[in-house]
């Protein structure tokens, strides 16, 4: 019975793990040109120019910008893409 | 130097005076300047938070897809440049639609390497001043506001 009860805590704590949202991270750099970092964010992220035009200054004014959270998967295939474009991005798991 | 449409699909540059024109070819092979710039063209995905398994995949698997992008990007600029012939002396640049990706990618890549190799700061990039073209630095930093200009334009190109 025990035992049981230990395996299937580890279980539930795996499951909350992979549950848990993972987050995309912008983060400034001196080199890449607002106007580069809007246009990169309407099109990778698909935001509209007004909210593309906020998380880039967010990212300039900040440091950082959260521009997205979700599954890891989804997660890791932005920041390549962000990578792609020369931007610095990072891939980080949300805290619960 | 000029940049405007040429036709429904390509923009070109011209009347490219010949200083902005050695530039302009020098592009490419600044951009392939990797060596002191790996760590900003490949960053580590996970921040430094010792995902030591997502670097090991990034390193094996996505790495390599950023190398060929980077590589595809510059073999494109440098084909476009071809006009304008090994000194600049040809005058106009013409840049088909679908190459103003590549074109952004390489002049970001070159930023990137030449902000590393002379180690500027964001304080440096900033100055209002016109940098001192008698030192190597001062050329250096001619060319990244050149090349940013030059991105600027194909951004709004892109728009």
């Amino acid at each position: 019975m025990s035992q049981a009860g230990v395996i299937t805590e580890i279980e539930t704590r795996d499951k909350d793990a992979l549950d848990t949202p993972w987050n995309v991270v912008v983060h400034n750099d001196p080199v890449n040109l607002m106007s580069y970092v809007t246009m990169v964010f309407q099109r990778v992220l698909g935001f509209p120019r007004d909210r593309a035009t906020k998380h880039m200054l967010e990212v300039h004014q900040k440091g950082r910008s959260l521009v997205w959270s979700g599954e890891r998967e989804r997660a890791e295939a932005i920041v390549e893409q962000l990578h792609g474009y020369l931007l610095l991005a990072t891939i980080e798991q949300a805290e619960l | 130097m000029r940049f405007r449409r040429a036709s429904s699909d390509s923009w070109e540059l011209r009347e490219i005076h010949p200083l902005f024109a050695t530039l302009l070819v020098d592009l490419p092979k600044a951009a392939s300047r990797h060596k002191k710039a790996q760590a900003r063209l490949y960053p580590d995905p996970t921040g430094g938070t010792g995902d030591e398994e997502l670097r090991r995949d990034w390193k094996e698997h996505v790495r390599p897809e950023l190398e060929r992008l980077f590589s595809t990007s510059r073999d494109i600029v440098t084909r476009d440049l071809e006009s304008l012939g090994p000194n600049g002396q040809g005058g106009k640049v013409v840049i088909p639609e679908n190459h103003i990706d590549a074109w952004l990618n390489a002049l970001n890549q070159a930023r990137l390497v030449i902000v590393e190799e002379n180690r500027f700061a964001e304080s440096d990039l900033d100055h209002r001043e016109p940098p001192d073209l008698a030192t190597r630095r001062g050329l250096s930093l001619l060319k990244i506001h050149f090349y940013a200009h030059l991105q600027e334009l194909l951004v709004e190109a892109a728009g």
